[in-house]
């Protein structure tokens, strides 16, 4: 089903924002710079994917889940919304470990 | 570059960049940990042990997630390019997108830190050694 992959990333993200608002995570915590964070961390995996496909080790497989827009040869529209989910998903593990480590870290000190 | 080390040591350079800019966070957040008279080691601490509960949970995320898009064939590999060694349907070598993320991202998000400017603190100390990134504390963060 074309556009299958697409949804899912789409409803990923969605459950990451729900995430980051109800515990203030990333976005709900400081905007503009979770909004940089993201931008260089995509631009950096976009760079690293682009030189895969052009080392030919990865590539569009046989399948039917994508939705057919290319970003360029052999980069699906998905991977912008996989490398958001992927730097997303990273920040909203780092911001909810943060604080129980650092209670961790200070009853161990006291 | 072809064989089978090509998508191995294709992380090499970006491992390079993420560990530059790692060890520059580092930095910047024990010199800001020292200018505010709070604990360069507890930082350090808090900082390595957030990255490495996150990388974990991050990690099995990670090969979950993978291993659906390899088995619906959205992303395929070519054989001679690739270690071979494998988890479940996917290269052991994708695993590393995800370890440069829980360094990379942590590291921008201090560095793109201007809430606490204040005038440029006195320059650091010559023997100030390098240390990993320090995430800022729930607590050394006015709220927004």
């Amino acid at each position: 089903m074309p556009g299958l992959y697409l949804a899912g990333l789409l409803v990923s993200l969605t459950g990451m924002a729900v995430l980051d608002a109800r515990f203030r995570l990333f976005f709900w915590r400081a905007p503009w710079r979770a909004a940089a964070v993201m931008a260089v961390g995509v631009v950096f995996f976009m760079v690293w994917d682009v030189a895969g496909v052009a080392l030919g080790i990865f590539f569009i497989g046989e399948q039917d889940v994508l939705s057919g827009v290319l970003l360029a040869p052999e980069v699906p529209l998905e991977e912008l919304f996989f490398l958001l989910l992927l730097c997303y998903s990273t920040m909203n593990l780092v911001g909810f470990a943060r604080p129980l480590v650092t209670r961790a870290v200070d009853r161990r000190r006291s | 570059m072809t064989g089978a080390a090509t998508y191995a040591l294709l992380a090499l350079p970006f491992f390079a960049v993420v560990a530059v800019v790692g060890v520059i966070a580092g930095v910047v957040a024990a010199r800001r940990a020292r200018a505010a008279g709070r604990s360069v080691s507890r930082g350090r601490r808090i900082a390595l042990g957030t990255g490495l509960v996150a990388g974990v949970a991050l990690l099995v995320m990670t090969i979950v997630f993978d291993n659906v898009i390899v088995t619906l064939r959205v992303v395929a590999y070519d054989p001679s390019r690739i270690s071979g060694a494998t988890i479940g349907a996917i290269p052991v070598e994708d695993l590393a997108y995800s370890i440069a993320a829980v360094v990379l991202l942590p590291a921008l998000w201090v560095l793109f830190d201007r809430s606490g400017r204040r005038p440029a603190p006195e320059r650091a100390p010559v023997s100030e050694r390098a240390t990993l990134p320090e995430l800022p504390s729930a607590e050394s963060e006015p709220n927004p």
